[in-house]
Protein backbone atom coordinates (compact mmCIF):
# COMPACT_ATOMS: atom_id res chain seq x y z
CA UNK A 1 0.00 0.00 0.00
CA UNK A 2 1.42 3.40 -0.95
CA UNK A 3 2.73 5.62 1.82
CA UNK A 4 0.31 8.40 2.68
CA UNK A 5 1.85 11.59 3.94
CA UNK A 6 0.51 15.09 3.85
CA UNK A 7 1.00 17.29 0.82
CA UNK A 8 3.13 19.72 2.86
CA UNK A 9 5.44 16.94 4.05
CA UNK A 10 5.74 15.70 0.45
CA UNK A 11 6.95 19.10 -0.71
CA UNK A 12 9.57 19.23 2.06
CA UNK A 13 10.72 15.70 1.26
CA UNK A 14 11.04 16.55 -2.41
CA UNK A 15 13.50 19.34 -1.65
CA UNK A 16 15.32 17.27 0.99
CA UNK A 17 15.86 14.68 -1.75
CA UNK A 18 17.45 17.28 -4.02
CA UNK A 19 19.88 18.70 -1.44
CA UNK A 20 21.05 16.37 1.32
CA UNK A 21 21.01 18.30 4.57
CA UNK A 22 19.13 21.25 3.12
CA UNK A 23 19.22 24.14 5.61
CA UNK A 24 15.79 25.08 6.99
CA UNK A 25 16.17 28.67 5.84
CA UNK A 26 16.69 27.61 2.21
CA UNK A 27 14.08 24.87 2.42
CA UNK A 28 11.43 27.36 3.49
CA UNK A 29 12.31 29.73 0.67
CA UNK A 30 12.21 26.90 -1.89
CA UNK A 31 8.71 25.93 -0.79
CA UNK A 32 7.61 29.56 -0.79
CA UNK A 33 8.91 30.05 -4.34
CA UNK A 34 7.15 26.84 -5.38
CA UNK A 35 3.85 28.21 -4.13
CA UNK A 36 4.47 31.58 -5.77
CA UNK A 37 5.25 30.07 -9.18
CA UNK A 38 2.46 27.51 -8.93
CA UNK A 39 -0.01 30.27 -8.15
CA UNK A 40 1.34 32.33 -11.07
CA UNK A 41 1.15 29.54 -13.64
CA UNK A 42 -1.43 27.10 -12.28
CA UNK A 43 -3.63 29.40 -10.26
CA UNK A 44 -3.13 27.51 -7.00
CA UNK A 45 -0.28 26.63 -4.66
CA UNK A 46 1.36 23.23 -4.41
CA UNK A 47 1.41 23.24 -0.61
CA UNK A 48 -1.21 24.32 1.91
CA UNK A 49 1.23 26.28 4.03
CA UNK A 50 -0.06 29.65 5.23
CA UNK A 51 2.69 32.13 4.56
CA UNK A 52 3.39 34.99 6.92
CA UNK A 53 5.98 37.72 7.13
CA UNK A 54 8.68 36.83 9.62
CA UNK A 55 12.02 38.40 10.43
CA UNK A 56 13.87 36.43 7.76
CA UNK A 57 11.18 36.58 5.13
CA UNK A 58 8.23 34.34 4.37
CA UNK A 59 7.57 31.58 6.87
CA UNK A 60 4.74 29.27 7.82
CA UNK A 61 4.04 28.10 11.35
CA UNK A 62 3.06 24.73 9.86
CA UNK A 63 6.63 24.02 8.71
CA UNK A 64 7.76 22.36 11.98
CA UNK A 65 4.78 19.98 12.07
CA UNK A 66 5.41 18.94 8.45
CA UNK A 67 9.07 18.30 9.31
CA UNK A 68 7.96 16.31 12.39
CA UNK A 69 5.69 14.22 10.18
CA UNK A 70 8.68 13.27 8.02
CA UNK A 71 10.85 12.54 11.04
CA UNK A 72 8.25 10.43 12.86
CA UNK A 73 7.64 8.43 9.69
CA UNK A 74 11.40 8.02 9.22
CA UNK A 75 11.25 9.57 5.78
CA UNK A 76 13.74 12.20 6.87
CA UNK A 77 15.80 13.26 9.83
CA UNK A 78 16.99 16.57 11.15
CA UNK A 79 20.21 17.89 12.54
CA UNK A 80 20.44 21.03 14.59
CA UNK A 81 23.50 22.91 15.69
CA UNK A 82 23.46 25.69 18.23
CA UNK A 83 24.58 29.17 17.30
CA UNK A 84 28.01 30.01 18.64
CA UNK A 85 30.26 33.03 18.60
CA UNK A 86 31.80 31.58 15.45
CA UNK A 87 28.62 31.31 13.47
CA UNK A 88 24.88 30.86 13.29
CA UNK A 89 23.03 27.70 14.25
CA UNK A 90 21.69 25.39 11.57
CA UNK A 91 18.62 23.28 11.20
CA UNK A 92 19.11 20.81 8.40
CA UNK A 93 16.75 18.30 6.89
CA UNK A 94 18.16 15.04 5.55
CA UNK A 95 16.21 12.70 3.33
CA UNK A 96 16.33 9.13 4.66
CA UNK A 97 16.35 7.59 1.21
CA UNK A 98 13.01 5.95 1.94
CA UNK A 99 10.88 6.42 -1.20
CA UNK A 100 7.31 7.66 -0.97
CA UNK A 101 4.51 7.97 -3.49
CA UNK A 102 4.18 11.62 -4.43
CA UNK A 103 0.75 12.73 -5.58
CA UNK A 104 1.86 15.83 -7.46
CA UNK A 105 0.16 16.60 -10.74
CA UNK A 106 2.31 16.81 -13.87
CA UNK A 107 2.26 20.57 -13.94
CA UNK A 108 3.11 20.73 -10.22
CA UNK A 109 6.08 18.48 -10.87
CA UNK A 110 7.22 20.88 -13.54
CA UNK A 111 7.07 23.79 -11.08
CA UNK A 112 8.96 21.80 -8.44
CA UNK A 113 11.63 20.89 -10.98
CA UNK A 114 11.90 24.50 -12.11
CA UNK A 115 12.34 25.80 -8.56
CA UNK A 116 14.88 23.11 -7.79
CA UNK A 117 16.90 23.78 -10.96
CA UNK A 118 16.90 27.54 -10.57
CA UNK A 119 17.08 28.25 -6.85
CA UNK A 120 18.63 25.29 -5.06
CA UNK A 121 22.20 26.40 -5.71
CA UNK A 122 21.62 30.13 -5.89
CA UNK A 123 23.62 32.06 -3.28
CA UNK A 124 21.34 32.74 -0.32
CA UNK A 125 21.66 36.52 -0.45
CA UNK A 126 20.75 36.50 -4.13
CA UNK A 127 17.81 34.18 -3.50
CA UNK A 128 16.55 36.41 -0.71
CA UNK A 129 17.10 39.88 -2.12
CA UNK A 130 16.70 39.28 -5.86
CA UNK A 131 13.96 36.66 -5.80
CA UNK A 132 12.01 36.11 -2.58
CA UNK A 133 11.89 39.68 -1.28
CA UNK A 134 10.96 40.87 -4.76
CA UNK A 135 7.77 38.81 -4.88
CA UNK A 136 4.57 40.83 -4.70
CA UNK A 137 3.20 39.27 -1.50
CA UNK A 138 6.47 40.09 0.31
CA UNK A 139 6.40 43.65 -0.95
CA UNK A 140 2.75 44.03 0.05
CA UNK A 141 3.23 42.87 3.63
CA UNK A 142 3.93 45.66 6.10
CA UNK A 143 3.78 44.11 9.54
CA UNK A 144 5.63 41.23 11.15
CA UNK A 145 3.57 38.02 11.35
CA UNK A 146 1.05 39.40 8.87
CA UNK A 147 -0.40 36.84 6.46
CA UNK A 148 1.14 37.23 3.00
CA UNK A 149 -1.48 37.97 0.33
CA UNK A 150 -0.35 35.10 -1.89
CA UNK A 151 -3.52 35.19 -3.99
CA UNK A 152 -2.41 38.48 -5.53
CA UNK A 153 -0.13 36.56 -7.92
CA UNK A 154 -2.73 33.97 -8.93
CA UNK A 155 -2.62 33.31 -12.69
CA UNK A 156 -0.23 36.21 -13.29
CA UNK A 157 2.15 34.04 -15.32
CA UNK A 158 -0.62 32.19 -17.13
CA UNK A 159 -2.21 35.48 -18.21
CA UNK A 160 1.13 36.85 -19.33
CA UNK A 161 2.08 33.79 -21.36
CA UNK A 162 -1.43 33.15 -22.61
CA UNK A 163 -1.15 29.37 -22.49
CA UNK A 164 -2.23 26.97 -19.78
CA UNK A 165 0.78 25.00 -18.53
CA UNK A 166 -1.29 21.90 -17.82
CA UNK A 167 -2.64 21.83 -21.37
CA UNK A 168 0.83 22.38 -22.83
CA UNK A 169 2.29 19.50 -20.82
CA UNK A 170 -0.63 17.28 -21.82
CA UNK A 171 0.02 18.08 -25.50
CA UNK A 172 3.71 17.30 -25.10
CA UNK A 173 2.76 13.99 -23.55
CA UNK A 174 0.53 13.19 -26.51
CA UNK A 175 3.61 13.41 -28.71
CA UNK A 176 5.56 11.09 -26.41
CA UNK A 177 2.71 8.58 -26.58
CA UNK A 178 2.55 8.78 -30.37
CA UNK A 179 -0.70 10.76 -30.58
CA UNK A 180 0.49 13.28 -33.16
CA UNK A 181 0.76 14.05 -36.87
CA UNK A 182 3.64 15.63 -38.72
CA UNK A 183 2.93 19.13 -40.02
CA UNK A 184 2.72 17.82 -43.59
CA UNK A 185 0.27 15.07 -42.62
CA UNK A 186 -1.88 17.46 -40.62
CA UNK A 187 -2.10 20.29 -43.13
CA UNK A 188 -2.68 17.96 -46.08
CA UNK A 189 -5.44 16.24 -44.12
CA UNK A 190 -7.06 19.50 -43.08
CA UNK A 191 -6.88 20.82 -46.64
CA UNK A 192 -8.57 17.67 -47.92
CA UNK A 193 -11.29 17.89 -45.24
CA UNK A 194 -12.09 21.53 -46.07
CA UNK A 195 -12.16 20.78 -49.79
CA UNK A 196 -14.40 17.74 -49.27
CA UNK A 197 -16.77 19.66 -46.98
CA UNK A 198 -17.49 22.25 -49.64
CA UNK A 199 -17.65 19.73 -52.47
CA UNK A 200 -20.63 18.05 -50.84
CA UNK B 1 19.93 20.40 -38.04
CA UNK B 2 16.62 19.81 -39.82
CA UNK B 3 13.67 19.44 -37.52
CA UNK B 4 10.39 17.63 -38.04
CA UNK B 5 7.41 19.64 -36.85
CA UNK B 6 4.74 17.61 -35.09
CA UNK B 7 1.29 18.53 -33.85
CA UNK B 8 -0.22 16.69 -30.90
CA UNK B 9 -3.92 15.89 -31.00
CA UNK B 10 -4.99 18.90 -28.89
CA UNK B 11 -3.12 21.40 -31.08
CA UNK B 12 -4.73 19.89 -34.18
CA UNK B 13 -8.14 20.35 -32.57
CA UNK B 14 -7.38 23.96 -31.65
CA UNK B 15 -6.36 24.84 -35.23
CA UNK B 16 -9.34 22.92 -36.66
CA UNK B 17 -11.70 24.85 -34.42
CA UNK B 18 -10.07 28.18 -35.18
CA UNK B 19 -10.31 27.77 -38.95
CA UNK B 20 -13.82 26.36 -38.82
CA UNK B 21 -15.30 29.00 -36.54
CA UNK B 22 -13.32 32.09 -37.50
CA UNK B 23 -13.48 31.74 -41.30
CA UNK B 24 -16.44 31.17 -43.54
CA UNK B 25 -16.31 29.47 -46.92
CA UNK B 26 -13.79 27.25 -48.59
CA UNK B 27 -11.58 30.02 -49.99
CA UNK B 28 -11.17 31.84 -46.65
CA UNK B 29 -10.62 28.66 -44.69
CA UNK B 30 -7.98 27.44 -47.13
CA UNK B 31 -6.34 30.87 -47.06
CA UNK B 32 -6.15 30.77 -43.27
CA UNK B 33 -4.69 27.26 -43.48
CA UNK B 34 -2.07 28.50 -45.94
CA UNK B 35 -1.05 31.30 -43.57
CA UNK B 36 -0.63 28.94 -40.65
CA UNK B 37 1.17 26.34 -42.75
CA UNK B 38 3.56 28.99 -44.03
CA UNK B 39 4.37 30.10 -40.49
CA UNK B 40 5.03 26.51 -39.49
CA UNK B 41 7.54 26.24 -42.32
CA UNK B 42 9.26 29.43 -41.05
CA UNK B 43 9.52 27.82 -37.65
CA UNK B 44 10.88 24.66 -39.16
CA UNK B 45 13.56 26.65 -40.97
CA UNK B 46 14.43 28.65 -37.86
CA UNK B 47 13.35 27.23 -34.49
CA UNK B 48 14.91 30.26 -32.78
CA UNK B 49 12.12 32.57 -33.95
CA UNK B 50 10.08 32.13 -30.79
CA UNK B 51 10.67 33.87 -27.49
CA UNK B 52 10.93 32.24 -24.07
CA UNK B 53 8.95 33.97 -21.34
CA UNK B 54 11.41 34.39 -18.46
CA UNK B 55 10.98 33.53 -14.81
CA UNK B 56 8.86 30.40 -14.87
CA UNK B 57 8.27 26.97 -16.33
CA UNK B 58 7.79 28.43 -19.80
CA UNK B 59 11.49 29.27 -19.93
CA UNK B 60 12.10 25.87 -21.52
CA UNK B 61 9.45 26.52 -24.15
CA UNK B 62 8.99 29.16 -26.80
CA UNK B 63 6.14 31.23 -28.11
CA UNK B 64 5.93 32.30 -31.74
CA UNK B 65 3.49 34.96 -32.86
CA UNK B 66 2.34 35.48 -36.41
CA UNK B 67 -0.29 37.12 -38.58
CA UNK B 68 -3.39 35.38 -39.88
CA UNK B 69 -5.92 36.71 -42.38
CA UNK B 70 -8.55 38.91 -40.66
CA UNK B 71 -11.15 36.57 -39.26
CA UNK B 72 -14.90 36.91 -38.84
CA UNK B 73 -14.36 38.24 -35.32
CA UNK B 74 -11.51 40.51 -36.37
CA UNK B 75 -8.62 38.38 -35.17
CA UNK B 76 -5.41 39.00 -37.04
CA UNK B 77 -2.74 37.48 -34.82
CA UNK B 78 -2.20 33.97 -33.51
CA UNK B 79 0.59 32.18 -31.70
CA UNK B 80 2.11 28.80 -31.17
CA UNK B 81 3.69 27.49 -28.00
CA UNK B 82 6.39 25.02 -28.92
CA UNK B 83 9.15 22.89 -27.53
CA UNK B 84 12.29 21.89 -29.37
CA UNK B 85 13.31 18.31 -28.65
CA UNK B 86 16.92 18.42 -29.79
CA UNK B 87 17.62 14.72 -29.29
CA UNK B 88 14.56 13.64 -31.26
CA UNK B 89 14.95 16.32 -33.91
CA UNK B 90 11.38 17.42 -33.25
CA UNK B 91 9.60 20.70 -32.79
CA UNK B 92 6.43 20.01 -30.84
CA UNK B 93 3.69 22.56 -31.43
CA UNK B 94 2.19 22.15 -27.99
CA UNK B 95 -0.29 25.00 -28.13
CA UNK B 96 -2.14 27.24 -30.57
CA UNK B 97 -4.32 30.22 -29.82
CA UNK B 98 -5.63 33.26 -31.62
CA UNK B 99 -5.00 36.50 -29.79
CA UNK B 100 -8.06 38.41 -28.67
Amino acid sequence: MPTQISRNAQVLKFFAQQDRGIPRKRLVKMVYQTDIIARQYLGEPVSTFEWRLFQYGPYSREIPSAVDELVVGRWAWTQETEATEDGPGWKRLYDSGQPIVFDFKLEENEVLAYVSANYLNMPMDELLFDVVYETKPMKAAKHLHERLPMEMVDNEGRNLVGFDLGRIIKAEQQVRSGDFLTAAQYFDGLRNRITARYAE
Amino acid sequence: MAYEIVLPHDTQSDIDEFIETEYSGQADQLEALRYIEREVSHLKANPLLGTSPPGGPFESRKIYQFLVPPSLTGRTVAEFAYTVLEQDGLIVLSGFRPLP
